[in-house]
């Protein structure tokens, strides 16, 4: 019991939390925006493989990480680009998209990498540089935990939560996305042009999911693997819900989803806890699951009284 | 011979109004398949020294002999049910993917029961097989009933517990029935009397495709000629409007989704008992995820789904003889199947309605008007 307890006073293990939550934050952002516009994006974790294969080939190719995240976002966006033209466009159910974004992006990757290199699974990259912050390191304890060997993708994500939470509140592209997400005839009455709001809406949310893509192959790992987002896309798409639409409440969501991660691994280490690893490794998603029935319970009290119910959303 | 007559043209007078729209349907289901085949050509061609070879392999491959052609059955198979089990969950009007984990516990719990329990006889098939089922609609029933009760959205709780299956599963085969002479984590053999026996000799197919035929002709009826299968296609229609003509809606979600978490349990029960010596799965075998695949392009309709089924089959066939033949990964399958289930799924692909609005430029304006082009969510 002692070491779960030392666990948590150690500044390394927060350190690894704003590790393991990168992703999900990225993942989660990506799900709001998509949502907001009316679209459940399933296909995140597809894009999120595509863009961390495009970061490593890039980044190796070029010799350069900031390459390798250009070419992930830009994959990023052109997967959101291939959702929106089969959603808004040829008008699949979007639900058939997500799945299809995932068979063709997992098939695409392993696809692409025996291309290249012979074998199916591993490519390496050249990762980017963490980056120590001068004067704001020496904090006690807070300094160690985000301003040591702080990844730059760390610092993104808290940029972009600010970024889209400002998309939502302070600009005319963000009320547009949302107005089309709750009523996609009345935004159309009112003259939005609500096919092209919501293409935006997913390139947007393809570029999020792309740099989540990114930090997988180039931060948190140098290297793709083909098993290394491993529904992560799909935690996002929970976080996202629990948040219920706010994007610092599903960014926190996201971050405790990274707490459970990040303890299901050091958790494998300890003598006093005898859990085998296999067992350790389904927390993230029992909690995953446990968030969703108890956001689901607080939605089903709060639909009773008289404040004007929520819009479900699909 | 006079009502053999009656009834053909009965037949005929009830299909005729539907005549253009199965047509068209098939059409632009055919024009779909072409176009995935030629995006994978053209990607063959970029990356293959020979392509010409791979593409033989891979279009003319399952069909050179009567052992390839069993591979193309014998790939079906488990496809088929995980169809039938879509069919089942999307007509209910859900999104359940815990399909994918069914095969999982199902074949699992199939392998161990025929390990642990000698039974004489059919019994030695029948029972593992049923406690497969079994096994999968215990698990399946936690994101079913959460989602029925309580609105948990089906989609990702299912996906979580796919996770969550396979993890428990693999510290399983690792820790608890693990047979350590098998030199993997795995477990003992099954034994003969367990195995599911080869139908057509000097092939692969086994009894298991009768089984999965039968399970779509059953379903069908269930669909289409029951009682149960009415208020379950209604309630996934229209789930407001079922509730108010008294429907238990609830009730025919869940048994929508208990069904095909129950056909995908017997699916993995087949398929181990089929094609394994061992239950040794270490990642799910995304049949799951194949399986509404083939639901979409069967169009929902089990009696369908076969015919489907043998057609992905078909490929998958074509794809591991050209990647064994050539230097193409077969993983280009995965490219088709995605663009498949996009433009067959796509409403405003070649269908009938989009055809009808570009010859009808009034109903185009008025569709642009509303600004809402979703007609109903199913597809």
């Amino acid at each position: 019991m002692r070491d779960i307890l030392d666990l948590f006073t150690t500044p390394a293990f927060y350190a690894m939390v704003l590790q393991l939550a990168t992703p999900l934050v990225f993942a989660t952002l990506a799900a709001l925006v998509s949502n907001r516009a009316g679209v459940l994006n399933i296909g995140i974790e597809g894009t999120m493989v595509v863009s961390a294969l495009a970061a490593a080939i890039a980044s190796t190719r070029f010799g350069s990480a900031a390459a390798g995240l250009a070419a992930a976002i830009l994959a990023g966006i052109l997967a959101g680009g291939f959702f929106a033209l089969c959603a808004v466009r040829l008008r699949t159910h979007h639900i058939l998209v997500g799945i299809a974004t995932n068979i063709l992006a997992a098939g695409l990757a392993v696809f692409v990498i025996y291309g290249i290199t012979g074998n199916k699974s591993d490519y390496p990259a050249v990762a980017i540089a963490s980056w120590s912050v001068p004067f704001l390191r020496d904090i006690p304890f807070l300094g160690e935990i985000f301003f040591e060997n702080l990844h730059p993708l760390v610092a993104l994500a808290a940029v972009a939560v600010a970024a889209v939470a400002f998309l939502f509140r302070r600009t005319v592209l963000g009320i547009r996305i949302v107005a089309v997400g709750k009523n996609e005839t009345a935004a159309a009455s009112v003259g939005i042009p609500t096919r092209r709001i919501k293409t935006v809406a997913l390139l947007i949310a393809g570029g999020l999911a792309g740099l989540g893509g990114a930090y997988l192959s180039l931060g948190y790992m140098s290297g793709f693997n083909t098993g290394m987002v491993a529904g992560r896309g799909f935690i996002g798409i929970a976080a996202e819900a629990m948040g219920a639409g706010h994007p610092i409440g599903s960014a926190l969501f996201a971050v405790l989803f990274g707490m459970v991660n990040a303890f299901s691994l050091t958790a494998q280490t300890f003598g006093s806890l005898s859990i085998p690893y296999e067992l350790l490794n389904t927390l993230p998603y029992l909690t995953t699951t446990a968030g969703l029935v108890i956001y689901s319970i607080v939605r089903l009290r709060k639909a009773r009284p008289r404040r004007p119910r929520k819009e479900k959303r699909p | 011979m006079k009502r053999a007559f009656a009834f053909f043209k009965r037949l005929w007078l009830r299909s005729r109004p539907r005549l253009l729209e199965t047509l068209v349907e098939g059409g632009r289901t055919l024009l779909a398949i072409l176009i995935a085949y030629l995006v994978a050509f053209a990607v063959i061609g970029l990356v293959s020294e020979d392509p010409d070879t791979a593409i033989r392999w891979f279009v003319f491959g399952p069909l050179s002999s009567p052992a390839e052609l069993g591979e193309v059955v014998k790939n079906a198979a488990p496809l088929m049910f995980a169809g039938v089990a879509a069919c089942l969950i999307i007509r209910g009007g859900n999104f359940n993917m815990f399909t994918e984990g069914a095969f999982y516990v199902g074949g699992l719990a199939a392998a161990v029961v025929s390990i642990f329990v000698e039974l004489p006889g059919v019994l030695a098939i029948a029972v593992p097989l049923l406690s497969g089922i079994a096994a999968a609609i215990v698990v399946g029933f936690v994101p079913a009933v959460l989602k029925e009760k309580l609105g948990v959205n089906e989609f990702v709780s299912s996906i979580m517990f796919n996770f969550i299956v396979l993890w428990v599963g693999v510290w399983l085969i690792s820790n608890v029935v693990i047979d350590v002479t098998s030199g993997d984590n795995a477990t003992a053999p099954i034994p003969d009397a367990s195995r599911l026996s080869v139908l057509v000799a000097g092939t692969n197919v086994t009894t298991g495709i009768l089984i999965a035929l039968g399970v779509a002709v059953l379903a069908s009826v269930y669909l289409f000629r029951t009682r149960f299968g009415y208020r379950l296609r209604m309630t996934g229609d229209n789930r407001a409007f079922a509730k108010n003509v008294g429907i238990d809606v609830a009730r025919a979600g869940l048994s929508s989704q208990l069904l095909g978490i129950g056909v995908a349990g017997l699916g993995g029960g087949v398929e181990i008992l089929a094609n394994y010596r061992r239950f040794n799965w270490k990642s799910l075998p995304g049949f799951g995820f194949d399986g509404f695949m083939v639901a979409i392009i069967a169009k929902n309709k089990p009696l369908l789904v076969p015919f489907a089924a043998l057609f992905i089959g078909y490929l998958r066939s074509g794809a591991d003889l050209m990647a064994f033949n050539s230097d193409v990964a077969q993983e280009v399958v995965q490219v088709i199947q995605g663009l498949i289930l996009i433009l067959v799924a796509a409403e405003a692909f070649f269908s009938s309605a989009w055809l009808r609005s570009l010859l009808s430029r009034r109903a185009f304006a008025r569709r642009r008007a509303d600004g809402t082009e979703e007609v109903d969510g199913r597809a």
